[in-house]
């Protein structure tokens, strides 16, 4: 009943941010539910999946974490729900609450053609609970035709001689606060209070700066570069790379400031519940399969975390530096992990950039 | 300052859309005198009140005041001030403070302005009420403070939309006699609007009956009264007979009701106006002017009883009878019209 | 059907009486009450590590909220509550400058098109105001006229949009409340009486007398109703802060969204919360005070 009635309350207190409501309610008995970002999965391989095994698959999307934790905590979304597909960084929150349960690896032969680069991440080190889904990073893009010359520094954004602007600045706290700490030289994961007040005073200067337009969110960045709006921001690569190929040649460019950078990673997981745990495994291995690992990255535009699936890639995407930056970008990009007892130290800081 | 307050209106015309409400009204008053509009709703009256405080635009003719044209002059600079129906006091003012409105808006000096505001409040005996709001007092009290701030300007001519029709019957009597003395005592030029000819006869120097935008008649209201020059009027103030007829012989008229005889010298078609106050009743047949009649209804009216009698080609009686001497319905017995109340009407 | 004694007897009436009130005391029991009730509940919680409630009674969210934080005592809150707060009054003032000759404007065109007036005016109310944020933005954007007449006279750089900036924030903001000030401030002047106005002029008052004395007293109701029907809801918008500010400065919505979202801090949320309902509520009581008293 508290659940319920939490989650009206959440959702009586996002109401005016729209949330298209996810799909709710599960496709048959025997159907598989899965849970995930818009865009994120190509409708091919759902199809191709339910042709092989006949099972039907139920596709519910979010468009935060915040409304799909909510969902998972407070509406019986963990019997709802067969796979989610989640930051990296929720997986550890999400074992302490319950909200999944581990996988079996016997039943995921395909794991073993993942690239070793996310064999026992940090943030589940006996991989008992996740699969990587797909994988970027964050940096800049920037109108190429009026900055040819851009410096690779954060220091564009966060040093009033060398800045760049007008610029954007992401709408996201950790992120945004992760690529702060990173120029700072620290890691984007601190919970030193001091790096963390630092890194904030720095963020709050960049705001305050003429050069800086404000902050955006989603796509939001992507949008106002490729609209002229602003002459670089801060974007996910996958973002970046959608306006790169839709822009006219050579106008529009990515890259990750030599400081280093966040490498995110999305996981699929298994809900605590799951109503039909063996179609679970059964997706989890078929989106494993290099040739479908490699599908779905052609379709996403993001990197694929199967290093069996690089040879299936188009040549085009292979040899893309925005989605699989060069291994010498590869060393500086450290993955978010989950701060825990810190999220609140990070909204802190966060709030007075915004707030000040 | 101090004009006469003698307004003249030569040829007003006034339509609104395709309807016309006034029509070549000519009127002068004299001044200090007590006007009266009298009409039914519909008339005009209240249109031509507001010609003259400027609240509406004539469209044609003019309006003067001791020779001066006001046409041009809008409403806040005519020397001219209205008592509306409705009182329309700013209600988040005081009773002083809504007198002193006026003077506020001239910008006449505080000492004289708390003089004259002082004495316009004793007059209409409103002085411990001045720092009461409108909604705080009775009809009758906001009724005269309506007065009060119109009368502390000193206009030249006061006018009045109907201001008593908000009140009650017996406080409209004695207001009716209140605005007469007030009036008497100012020496000022007062217009009333009104529908109630007891009203019109209680106050006036001299009535204006209108009758669908043009004037039916003028003049001192006895004379209105006892002599009406048209059916309308006739029928308008006292509910009056109207009997049209014949002359047969200079002083006679064959009517629907028999011969008459009358003092006046007639020929032709005409008709004729008898109040049904002078109508007497007998049982016998009176020596002149007798009209057999049964009556149909009597209905008692306080100081007198309304006989009705049964229509005698289409043509029924109406008399007002002593109630003591009345008869009842059903009763059979004459009405005497007396020739010297026989009133010749022109059309 | 009406029973006998039903309308007539004091108990009957009342039976009737609660049967009607009912439905809407349930529709307000499940949707205000109770989760007010819970909402005062959760403020005095504490947030677990995973962004859980944890129901133990805690002040932890109103120390906070009193500037207490982590990295020691700042002003943010108080900052982001003011600005909240100026925000909404620009807001106020400007749809209420706009929205009082519109009014007047509406209610003096012939009857049969008042309701059309009407109509156009309520029209932007079919659309989300985030859809209305966005046409907003296509609006101010680069190689439209509003943006080159800007970049002629110098006010932005050529090629650039006028947002995000303070004048499209004003924009946004006004035009989303103008409807509900026109609404109420329309039925108001609509009724105005005349005769008031005519008194004034026959008192030789000027025109700004007669405003003052004559149409001003009489339209305060409107204005109090518009006033409140377009101050409380911008105190909480941030959509359009965000969207045609650039999201730079935050007001006490976003504050609460980022609470119950990203932060995933319930009892702060629900204390912050709480706070802006306590202010509106607390406004409120003192605007009814104020309108019994002498007008």
């Amino acid at each position: 009943m508290i659940r319920w009635l939490l989650l009206t309350l959440t959702a009586l207190c996002l109401l005016g941010c729209p949330a298209p409501s996810s799909g709710s309610g599960a496709g048959g008995p025997e159907a598989l539910n899965l849970y995930i970002w818009s865009e994120y999965l190509d409708p091919a391989l759902v199809e191709a999946f339910t042709k092989e095994t006949g099972t039907p698959v139920k596709v519910s999307l979010f468009e935060s974490t915040e409304e799909m934790l909510a969902k998972l905590q407070h509406a019986a979304g963990t019997s709802q729900y067969d796979l989610v597909v989640v930051a990296n960084q929720s997986v550890p929150a999400m074992v302490r609450l319950e909200l999944i349960q581990p996988l079996d690896p016997a039943k995921l032969p395909h794991r073993a053609g993942l690239d070793p680069s996310f064999r026992n991440p940090p943030y589940d080190p006996e991989e008992r609970y996740s699969v990587p889904y797909q994988w970027g990073t964050v940096g800049l893009l920037y109108d190429a035709q009026k900055h040819p010359q851009l410096e690779p520094s954060w220091a564009v954004l966060f040093d009033p001689a060398r800045q760049v602007g007008p610029f954007l600045l992401i709408d996201e706290a950790r992120d945004q606060l992760g690529v702060a700490l990173k120029y700072l030289g620290h890691s984007v994961n601190s919970t030193d209070p001091e790096q963390l007040k630092a890194a904030g005073e720095l963020l709050l200067a960049a705001k305050r700066s003429e050069a800086c337009l404000g902050f955006e969110g989603g796509v939001g960045g992507k949008n106002r570069v490729a609209g002229g709006l602003a002459d670089l921001a801060v974007v996910w690569n996958g973002d970046a790379n959608r306006a790169i190929e839709e822009a006219p040649e050579g106008k529009l460019a990515f890259v990750v400031p030599r400081e280093g950078s966040i490498g995110w990673c999305d996981v699929l997981v298994l809900t605590r519940e799951a109503p039909n745990p063996a179609a679970a495994h059964a997706f989890v291995d078929f989106l494993l399969r290099p040739e479908n690992a490699a599908r779905l990255a052609a379709y996403t535009k993001y990197a694929t975390p199967v290093g069996a699936a690089r040879e299936h890639l188009p040549e085009a995407d292979r040899a893309n530096p925005v989605i699989y930056p060069p291994d010498a970008v590869r060393a500086t990009l450290e993955s978010l992990t989950d701060v825990g007892d810190s999220l609140p130290l990070y909204d802190e800081v966060w709030t007075a950039v915004k707030a000040r | 300052m101090n004009g006469q307050g003698a307004l003249q209106i030569t040829g007003v015309c006034k339509s609104f859309a395709a309807v016309e409400v006034l029509h070549q009204i000519e009127l002068a008053t004299q001044p200090g005198e007590f006007v009266t509009l009298l009409g039914p709703s519909g008339c005009g009256k209240t249109t031509l009140l507001r010609i003259v405080a400027g609240l509406e635009t004539a469209d044609a003719g003019s309006v003067r005041l001791d020779g001066a044209a006001l046409d041009r002059l809008p409403a806040h600079q005519r020397p001219v001030n209205t008592v509306f129906q409705s009182y329309a006091l700013f209600p988040h003012l005081s009773v002083f403070e809504n007198v002193a409105f006026g003077l506020r808006s001239r910008r006449v000096a505080e000492p004289d302005l708390q003089r004259r505001v002082r004495e316009s409040l004793e007059l209409l005996e409103l002085g411990a009420l001045a720092s009461r709001r409108p909604q705080q007092l009775s009809g009758g009290q906001r009724q005269r403070v309506a007065l009060a701030r119109a009368l502390v300007n000193e206009p030249q001519v006061l006018l009045l939309d109907e201001p008593l029709s908000a009140l009650d019957a017996k406080l409209r009597g004695s207001v009716q006699l209140e605005l007469r003395r007030l009036q008497r005592e100012l020496g000022r030029t007062f217009v009333l609007v009104t529908h109630d000819q007891e009203e019109a006869l209680t106050v006036s120097d001299r009535i204006v009956v209108m009758e669908r935008g043009r004037i039916a008649q003028v003049g001192p209201a006895a004379e209105v009264f006892r002599r009406p020059q048209t059916r309308f009027v006739a029928s308008f103030l006292g509910g009056a007979n109207v009997i049209p007829g014949q002359a047969t012989g200079p002083r006679r008229v064959q009517t629907a009701l028999g011969a008459l005889a009358l003092d006046e010298e007639v020929q032709g078609s005409v008709t004729l106006a008898l109040h049904p106050r002078w109508v007497r009743w007998s049982a016998a047949a009176p020596a002149e002017n007798g009209v057999q009649v049964r009556v149909r209804d009597a209905v008692f009216r306080g100081d007198h009883t309304l006989v009705l009698s049964e229509p005698a080609g289409e043509l029924a009686l109406r008399a007002a009878l002593d109630p003591a001497a009345a008869p009842a319905a059903g009763a059979s017995g004459w009405f005497e019209l007396p020739r010297e109340h026989l009133v010749l009407l022109r059309d | 059907m009406v029973r006998h004694g039903e309308l007539t007897s004091a108990p009957g009436l009342r039976r009737r009486g609660l049967l009607l009130l009912a439905p809407g005391a349930l529709w307000l029991l499940l949707f205000l009450v109770l989760p007010g009730v819970i909402l005062g509940a959760v403020a005095f919680c504490a947030r677990g590590a995973d962004g859980q409630v944890e129901w133990t009674p805690s002040l932890g969210a109103f120390r906070r909220l009193a500037g207490y934080g982590i990295l020691g005592w700042s002003p943010d809150y108080l900052w982001i509550l003011v600005r909240s707060v100026v925000v909404a009054a620009v807001t106020t003032a400007g749809a209420l400058a706009l929205a009082y000759p519109l009014a007047f404007f509406v209610a003096s065109r012939a009857p049969r098109w008042r309701p059309v007036w009407l109509g156009l005016l309520s029209v932007p109310l079919c659309t989300n105001v985030v859809v209305r944020t966005y046409a907003w933005e296509l609006l101010l954007s680069p190689g439209l006229p509003p943006a080159q007449l800007a970049a002629w006279l110098g006010w932005i750089e050529p090629g650039r949009a006028l947002y995000p900036s303070l004048a499209a924030v004003c924009l946004g903001m006004i035009s989303n409340a103008l409807p509900f000030a026109v609404l109420p401030l329309y039925t108001n002047v609509e009724r105005l009486d005349r005769a008031l106005l005519e008194a004034a002029r026959d008192l030789y008052a000027s025109p700004w007398r007669v405003f003052r004395h004559a149409v001003l007293p009489q339209t305060l109701p409107g204005l109090t109703v518009a006033a409140v029907l377009t101050f409380v809801p911008a105190v909480g918008m941030f959509v359009i802060t965000d969207r045609l500010g650039g999201a730079r400065h935050m007001v006490i919505g976003n504050l609460i969204q980022q609470q119950f979202g990203p932060a995933r801090n319930y009892p702060f949320g629900a204390a912050v919360s709480l706070v802006l309902i306590a202010l509106t509520l607390a406004g409120l009581a003192l605007q009814r005070r104020r309108g019994r008293g002498p007008l």
